[in-house]
Parts: structure tokens; sequence; C-alpha cells
């Protein structure tokens, strides 16, 4: 009976104890939670790049025939994958500092859910920051790649595996402090 | 004789012929049901990734619509469900899926509510106990 009792004395004080190990739980995991997707780190970090063929868009002509874009050609070497889109407002921000980091190492732009007439368009207005470009007429690739939307900017090292991933457009702080180093350290 | 032979002949044909019609065209149209049904069944299962609490069977985003698509295309092209949502997984991570699966940074998650029940429930009986002595 005085047994009982003291576990009934007891059990409030350990219950409350669980609630605000539980509630410090809980907060510590809201705290180190990604506020949105773009601070979601991609799942494809390490990973080699898919391998799911992308068609080659000639800028100056058209479609180039039945060619994919042939990332082979940046073996050995670090470059980047841009995806972007003429429909969207925050790739026109970005695109100076697109053309600043293909002045460093090649940069591969990928038209997400674009026609090629829109993206010759955006390409002439804004200027054509791209060593090489893909069209991604329904968004299959950037499924592929694991994109939530346009813009996203990949780093791709030597082996041909992805080392960092920046959802949104790439402004000059992330250019300078994030990407910079990274080309620089490889 | 021979013309109700033939009468037969020509009416068991035409029997044949319209039962296989139906049959042929109730299997491809289970077929595409299947691949709906099971298409809505796993976009249920998927997180809107660029909405609030939402799954991509519900939302109208561009990814959304992109996602139930590539699952459909999986489904047509024989890949099972378990192999779509390893494909996902692999590409967006477990946040891609509505109930997080049961890892050992999870299980806090999944038997915390069992054991806060459990406690309570003790502790309710204790109570009740004593208030009746």
């Amino acid at each position: 009976m005085i047994n009982n009792f003291k576990i009934l004395r007891i059990l409030p004080f350990v219950l409350f104890l669980l609630i605000i190990f539980v509630s410090a739980l809980v907060l510590y995991q809201l705290k180190n939670e990604p506020k949105n997707f773009k601070s979601i780190k991609s799942q494809l970090i390490g990973k080699n790049i898919p391998e799911i063929l992308i068609p080659e868009v000639n800028y100056f002509r058209s479609l180039n025939g039945k060619q994919n874009l042939n990332f082979k050609k940046f073996q050995n070497q670090i470059f980047a994958v841009n995806f972007f889109a003429s429909w969207c407002a925050p790739c026109r921000i970005e695109s100076p500092i697109i053309e600043e980091l293909n002045k460093i190492i090649p940069v591969v732009g990928v038209a997400y859910k674009d026609k090629f007439n829109d993206t010759k368009s955006f390409l002439n207005d804004f200027g054509n920051p791209y060593k090489m470009i893909g069209l991604d007429e329904h968004g299959k690739v950037a499924i592929e790649w694991g994109v939530y939307g346009v813009p996203e900017t990949f780093l791709i090292n030597k082996k041909g595996k992805i080392i960092y991933r920046h959802a949104g457009p790439l402004l000059y702080n992330t250019f300078k402090f994030e990407v910079l180093p990274l080309i620089q350290e490889k | 004789m021979l013309r109700n032979i033939n009468k037969v002949i020509f009416l068991c044909c035409l029997v044949l012929t319209i039962s296989q019609n139906t049959l042929a065209a109730n299997t491809s149209n289970s077929g595409k049901s299947f691949i709906i049904n099971k298409t809505r069944e796993i976009s249920q299962n998927i997180k809107c990734l660029v909405c609030q609490n939402q799954s991509i069977d519900e939302s109208n985003s561009d990814l959304a619509k992109d996602l139930k698509i590539l699952i459909k295309d999986k489904l047509k092209d024989g890949i099972n469900e378990e192999e779509i949502y390893s494909f996902l997984r692999d590409r967006y991570g477990d946040s891609i899926l509505l109930k997080p699966p049961l890892k050992t940074n999870t299980i806090l998650l999944w038997f915390l509510p069992f054991i806060i029940l459990i406690f309570g429930s003790i502790f309710v009986i204790k109570f009740l106990k004593s208030s009746y002595k």
C-alpha cells in the first residue's frame, strides 16, 4: 500500500519529466529541420550524375537532331549543371552569375519544361551563359536529378560525382562563399 | 439441312466474335483502371515537396503533376510499387514519403505515443484505485 502510494506520488513527476524531455526533443528537431526545400540536402550528393539522356539544343539553329548532351566532354574536370526556364523570373536574376561561373568552369544549362523557341528568345534577351544547352521539355530529366523547381545548380567533380546543389537563384554571396571555394578546393 | 448447319455455324462465329471483343475490351479496361487506381494509391503516399502537408494526389503543383505522370509511366512499364518508392526516395529522400519509415531516428516518433499512453493509463488506474479507497 505504501509502495503504491509512493509510485502514485512519483508518477506525475515522471510524466512531467517525460513531457519536458519530449518537448525539448521536438523543439530540437524543429530547430534543425530545414525551413524549406531549398535547404534540404540533395540525395544525389556524392553519387554519380544520373544517366538519363538530355536532348541537346543547338542555340543558333534548332534542336541538335537526336543528339544528346555529352557530359563526357567534361571528364576529369569540374563542371556545373544549371536547370533554368524561360518562364522563370529568378533565372533572369542569376543569369550574370551563371555567366561568371561559366568563365571559370563549364556550365551546362538544362531548359526545364520549356519550348525551344522560348528558350532561344530567353537566351537572346539575357545572353547565353552556357557551354552546352539541353532541353527537358516534360520535366523528366529534372526528376532524375531530384530537382524541386527552377533554378537549381549542381556542381560535378572530376570523377563525375555531384558534390553540391543549390536550389534557387545563385546569387553573388552563395557564388563567392559556397561555390568558388568548392571549385578552388578540388 | 445444310442451310441450317450453316446458320448454326454463322451464329456460333458471331457469338464468339462478340464475346471475344467484349473480353478484350474488359481486359484492357481493367488494365487501365488498375494503373489509374495504383497511381492514385501511390500518389496518396507521396508528399508534395513544394506544398504544405499535401500529397501529390491532392496537389496541382507542376512537380506533383510530373511525379504523377512519372508514376503512371513506370506502372505502365511494369515497374512495381516498391521500385517506384525506392526510385523517388533515391532522388528526394525519405521526406518524400507521407509516412516516415521506421528507422533508428524515427523510433521515438512511432513509439512515444504508446509509451505515454501506457504511463498515462497506469497513472489513471492508480489514481482511481486510491480515490476509491
